[in-house]
């Protein structure tokens, strides 16, 4: 069907000015920055808590002589403080790109307007019903759906059932899963059932999760035991020691990094006076171990009177069996929290 | 009670009550998050994740490595 000449509001909507295609290039001239933006921008990262705590670790644990661990924790800090840095620049420009995609979105609901206007509605209710499909990730599979629905409520289509799920998937933005399931071939309830079956811990094809999670977890039960007893049997400091601990924190704070390893529920707000409760008791304890730091002869000369934990631990940490075990705890503590 | 009774007094009073609060916050209906709750938000985002396991990861350098 031929396209009727644009209109001056056509003309006006292609205008590269500022909306539409041209607030997008404009918007990318804007978001590059120069050298000196960029470096702010960086700096932005300067705002994360955690960023300033691990300065603040990384300075207290090199003048308590263990330099290497703050060198260690200073690039954490660095790396972190460029990744917050860089996230938020990307956030702004993503911000000022949605702005224009909304802009573009309203453009062509101005121009899907006018073809009905011009008599080109058969087309255009096309684009409108595509371009809701779109958005439900799955435009023509969620159209069909849409369109099979309706054939539900007058009560004509045998396959009438799917299609209202897939409506309804499309409508209430569960549109990705039902559309990934029409798209391989399986009806959407394949589709839903696949969803709920990774939400139930089922696998697609029909496998409990709970086998492979076993032999998962006796596998890695066997390799922390292995490297709690290789690692636990160098001497403490030593080279050997510090290159197992150091590869191991490198894997774990690296996977951290990327993604966590499985979703989970965003949750409500933690109970304030409940959330105080634990601030006050973990800050005790590190005020706690702080005193007792300050009231030793030296940072780095333990003390009878004012043991630190580390003072405490020192007869276990002597003897290798001691170590091991010690170091099959801290393995169970970072898998728990890996897994958070 | 010496100097170093006190300081062992201390650290026990503080893990009681960590044991004490996770106790509150899974056996009963106090309005007490458990520790997993509490990590779990703070590993919402990014910088929370890292920052725990960097910690996490400081333990084991600080009792192990050189």
């Amino acid at each position: 069907m031929s396209r009727a000449a644009p209109g001056p509001e056509d003309r006006h909507a292609q205008n590269p000015g500022a909306d539409g295609g041209g607030a997008a290039s404009g918007c990318a001239v804007a978001g590059r920055l120069r050298p000196g933006g960029r470096a702010l921008a960086a700096l932005a990262g300067l705002r994360e808590p955690v960023v300033w705590v691990l300065l603040a670790i990384a300075f207290f644990t090199s003048i308590s002589g263990k330099p290497l661990d703050g060198v260690l924790m200073l690039i954490v800090a660095a790396g972190l403080t460029w990744d917050a840095g860089r996230r938020a620049r990307r956030g702004t420009e993503a911000g000022r790109g949605a702005e224009t995609g909304r802009d573009t979105k309203a453009r062509r609901g101005t121009e899907t307007g006018r073809g009905t206007e011009t008599g080109r509605g058969t087309e255009t209710g096309r684009g409108t019903e595509t371009g809701r499909g779109t958005e439900a990730r799955r435009g023509t599979k969620a159209r069909r759906g849409a369109e099979a629905r309706r054939g539900a409520e007058t009560g004509h289509s045998p396959e009438a059932g799917r299609g209202t799920e897939a409506g309804r998937g499309a409508e209430t933005g569960r549109g990705a899963e039902t559309g990934r399931g029409a798209e391989t071939g399986h009806s959407p309830e394949a589709g839903r059932f696949a969803l709920a079956g990774r939400i139930a811990g089922v696998r697609p094809t029909g496998r409990p999760d709970g086998r492979g999670r076993l032999l998962a977890v006796a596998a890695l039960l066997a390799g922390g035991a292995a490297y709690a007893g290789a690692v636990g049997s160098f001497s403490r400091y030593s080279w050997p020691a510090t290159a197992g601990i150091i590869a191991l924190g490198t894997v774990v704070v690296t996977i951290g990094w990327h993604s966590p390893l499985r979703d989970r529920p965003a949750g409500g707000r933690l109970p304030v006076a409940g959330t105080l409760a634990w601030v006050t008791v973990l800050v005790a304890g590190c005020v706690w171990e702080l005193v007792a730091l300050l009231r030793q002869p030296s940072l780095t000369t333990s003390s009878y009177s004012h043991p630190t934990i580390s003072t405490l631990t020192d007869p276990v940490l002597a003897t290798s069996p001691g170590r091991s075990v010690l170091l099959l705890a801290w393995l169970a503590l970072g898998w728990y929290l890996v897994e958070r | 009670m010496s100097s170093h009774q006190v300081t062992i007094a201390g650290y026990l009073v503080v893990a009681a009550g960590i044991v004490g609060l996770q106790v509150l916050a899974t056996r009963t209906r106090a309005p007490v998050p458990s520790l997993g709750d509490l990590f779990t938000r703070a590993m919402r985002s990014r910088t929370g994740r890292v920052g725990v396991l960097v910690a996490w990861a400081w333990i084991g350098l600080h009792f192990f490595a050189k």
